[in-house]
């Protein structure tokens, strides 16, 4: 019996192989990351839920409709606050199964905004708070449970990414440390290992924040790592400087497992002429 | 490459998914913009045919 996993990374439809199985599969998906805010009160992003059906009834050589949901851009840089953008809803068949994008306002994205028969918390991203580094991105949900939210950046480095997926997903970026050395982009998740194309993929952990000391010393929030993970915020500067950029978030993926139908046609096939 | 899933009747931006614009169906009823390189878009946007810029909605 030979089982396929396969992982889904850009598109807008998927064609389903002759040899599909209707009752043993399963498809899973991650909502794209929200980006992070710039330096001026910035907030992490948001990571994408998760959302899984299994033993869904699909007919062969049909192309469903996809869609992966890209990850929200950074809030860019300048005098004013500029928040995230949110990321993408990530759905498989129409809305059949929906995992919701992260907001660009720190908020993971929610069970409520997705669709499925198991369903998953995005990390929330951390809060602008009172220091000068700028919060991490929260982290991507997944398979064994929710994304972990960021916390408030401990001073003036940049706070830490949170890992993806109940801590089995990638792990958060480190915080800026200095003038110039933005956060760490988020590590990526690795819970799945596909056929096709190969390798691992997962839940992503979040970006980290950026450098700030209130002045005019900063960096830029760190990207969200993939998939799904929310960008880090850019680091303060002194209000009616430039503030620097927060992070992307990263997109968001599906993955389908499913065992192939031919392997019981080759077993009949061998039993019938033996 | 990123690209805006537009409504055809309102112009609203439903999502922002991972294609190609040039070369990927879009869903029913849909439009796909290029928004790899820009303008700014978000969920929730107008879309303006015209100048092929997005705006937020208005409040």
């Amino acid at each position: 019996m030979t089982t396929y996993v396969i992982a889904l990374t850009s598109g807008t439809t998927w064609t389903v192989p002759s040899d599909w199985n209707n009752a043993n599969n399963s498809v899973e998906c991650i909502g794209g990351g929200g980006g992070g805010g710039n330096g001026l009160n910035g907030v992490g992003g948001g990571g994408g839920a998760y959302a899984k059906t299994s033993n869904i009834t699909l007919t062969p050589g049909n192309n469903i409709s996809i869609a992966i949901g890209a990850g929200g851009s950074g809030g860019v840089a300048a005098i004013n606050a500029k928040p995230g953008s949110a990321g993408g809803n990530t759905t498989f068949n129409a809305s059949a199964i929906k995992a919701a994008g992260g907001t660009g306002s720190g908020a993971g994205g929610t069970t409520s905004n997705s669709t499925g028969t198991v369903k998953n918390y995005g990390g929330n991203g951390g809060a602008a708070g009172s220091n000068n580094g700028g919060p991490g991105g929260g982290g991507a949900a997944g398979k064994n449970g929710a994304g972990a939210n960021a916390s408030v950046a401990p001073g003036n480095t940049g706070g830490a990414g949170a890992t993806g997926d109940n801590a089995t997903g990638g792990a958060g970026g480190t915080g800026g440390t200095g003038a110039g050395v933005p956060g760490n982009q988020g590590n990526p998740g690795a819970e799945f290992s596909t056929t096709t194309p190969g390798g691992t993929v997962g839940a992503g952990g979040g970006g980290g924040g950026g450098f700030g000391d209130g002045g005019v010393a900063t960096s830029a929030g760190g990207a969200g790592g993939l998939y799904g993970a929310g960008g880090g915020a850019g680091g303060f500067a002194s209000v009616g400087t430039a503030q620097p950029a927060g992070g992307a978030g990263s997109q968001g993926i599906i993955i389908i497992t499913y065992v192939s139908t031919a392997s019981t046609n080759t077993t009949n096939f061998f039993f019938m002429f033996r | 490459m990123t690209a805006a899933v537009v409504d055809l009747q309102t112009l609203i931006v439903l999502n922002l998914i991972v294609a190609d614009a040039a070369t990927d169906p879009p869903p029913d009823g849909c439009e796909l913009i290029d928004v790899t390189n820009g303008p700014p878009c978000n969920i929730g946007w107008v879309y303006d045919p015209t100048t092929g810029t997005f705006a937020p909605p208005v409040a």
